[in-house]
């Protein structure tokens, strides 16, 4: 009787150590998927910003008022340069997962692809508002156009994660050669 | 007895283990959310930093006027808005030592972050560099915070309140001819 007990105890013991660590390994491996994922996406992120951040800071002519049939264009001076060159912000429907639709925004400079989004926007927004940051509805006020509005979503392409389910960024820019500076 | 004590030294080790990798993987999770708060404030503070930068160099710059030496241009001790100071707020230097609050919408919830903005002279040499003398370049930062509504997100065992701070060096161009 002695043994049996001793040998059930064992058991039950061996079994609560294997189980914990099988909980333990997979919580371990669920938190390595989400944090790659999620600084993957953070990555590609920043530098889609980036690409926003050059190009939207030096705009001089505006020619949709928000996305119309996909496309958003503008003319810019990007960096330093002294011409300036038209940008087309293409919105391109790459996959679906779970009912949710992923784009990639493409760049277009001059007509050529220039760079663009990593393929995981879910949402995606850019209007041209005027100078008390009221959204423009009608191409014929696009002259009235003083400020962009820059907003979207991303989620990682490969896994739904739970922590941060989504990568947002929103921002609103005054490009200098539309601004007030430039007038008073 | 022997045996007992020794299943029971197994277990808690085995639990100490267990909750110390919880407590990691906590840890993980609440660094990828202060992450995603921190990306969030950087289009906050870009968009403070676009909308201050709009305005015009200096009191003395709007209109197209042309200063022709640095003496023309606002003292550092006449920065900033209120009592004694230029008004409206229609150049660079009004924001100094200004809060606003912003907004962004997180999953339907709203987030709000405090957002102060100074302004400073930059260095001609090292424009992120901010000194009191007068020149041609004017050094903006924004500091950006989220806050806590309810005093309940950010303690010592929860999130780090971390800070997002931008700056931007603005030139006078074409308007300070000295």
């Amino acid at each position: 009787m002695h043994i049996i007990w001793e040998n059930l105890l064992a058991a039950i013991l061996m079994m609560s150590i294997a189980l914990t660590l099988v909980v333990v390994n997979a919580r371990n491996q669920e938190t390595l998927t989400e944090t790659t994922a999620y600084y993957t996406l953070k990555t590609q992120g920043t530098a889609f910003t980036e690409i926003l951040k050059r190009d939207l800071q030096g705009v001089e002519e505006v020619f949709t008022y928000a996305e119309l049939d996909g496309v958003f264009q503008f003319r810019a001076r990007i960096g330093q340069e002294n011409t300036s060159r038209q940008i087309e912000y293409r919105r391109n429907q790459v996959t679906q997962r779970d009912g949710i639709t992923f784009y990639e925004i493409q760049r277009f400079v001059d007509g050529e692809r220039r760079g663009g989004s990593m393929s995981a926007i879910t949402e995606w927004e850019i209007q041209a508002l005027n100078e008390e940051g009221q959204p423009i509805n009608d191409q014929s006020k696009l002259g009235d156009c003083n400020q962009i509005l820059v907003r979207f979503e991303a989620a990682s392409p490969f896994v739904e994660t739970e922590t941060v389910d989504r990568m947002r960024w929103e921002s609103r820019f005054f490009p200098p050669l539309r601004s007030r500076s430039t007038v008073l | 007895m022997g045996q007992t004590l020794y299943a029971i030294i197994a277990m808690m080790i085995v639990s100490l283990f267990a909750l110390h990798q919880q407590r990691h993987a906590i840890r993980t999770q609440m660094d990828m959310i202060d992450n995603e708060i921190n990306t969030i404030a950087s289009g906050v503070a870009v968009e403070r930093l676009e909308e201050v930068s709009a305005f015009a160099f200096d009191q003395k710059t709007k209109g197209g006027r042309i200063v022709e030496s640095p003496s023309g241009l606002t003292a550092r001790e006449d920065f900033g808005s209120g009592e004694g100071k230029d008004m409206p707020n229609d150049d660079l230097d009004d924001f100094d030592n200004t809060d606003v609050e912003m907004q962004r919408e997180v999953g339907g919830q709203p987030l709000v972050f405090e957002v102060h903005t100074t302004v400073d002279y930059a260095d001609p040499v090292d424009t992120d560099q901010p000194r009191v003398e007068r020149g041609k370049y004017k050094l903006i930062t924004v500091t950006v915070a989220p806050k806590d509504l309810d005093n309940t997100l950010y303690n010592a065992e929860g999130l780090k309140k971390n800070t997002y701070t931008l700056a931007q060096s603005v030139s006078c161009k074409s308007a300070c001819q000295w």
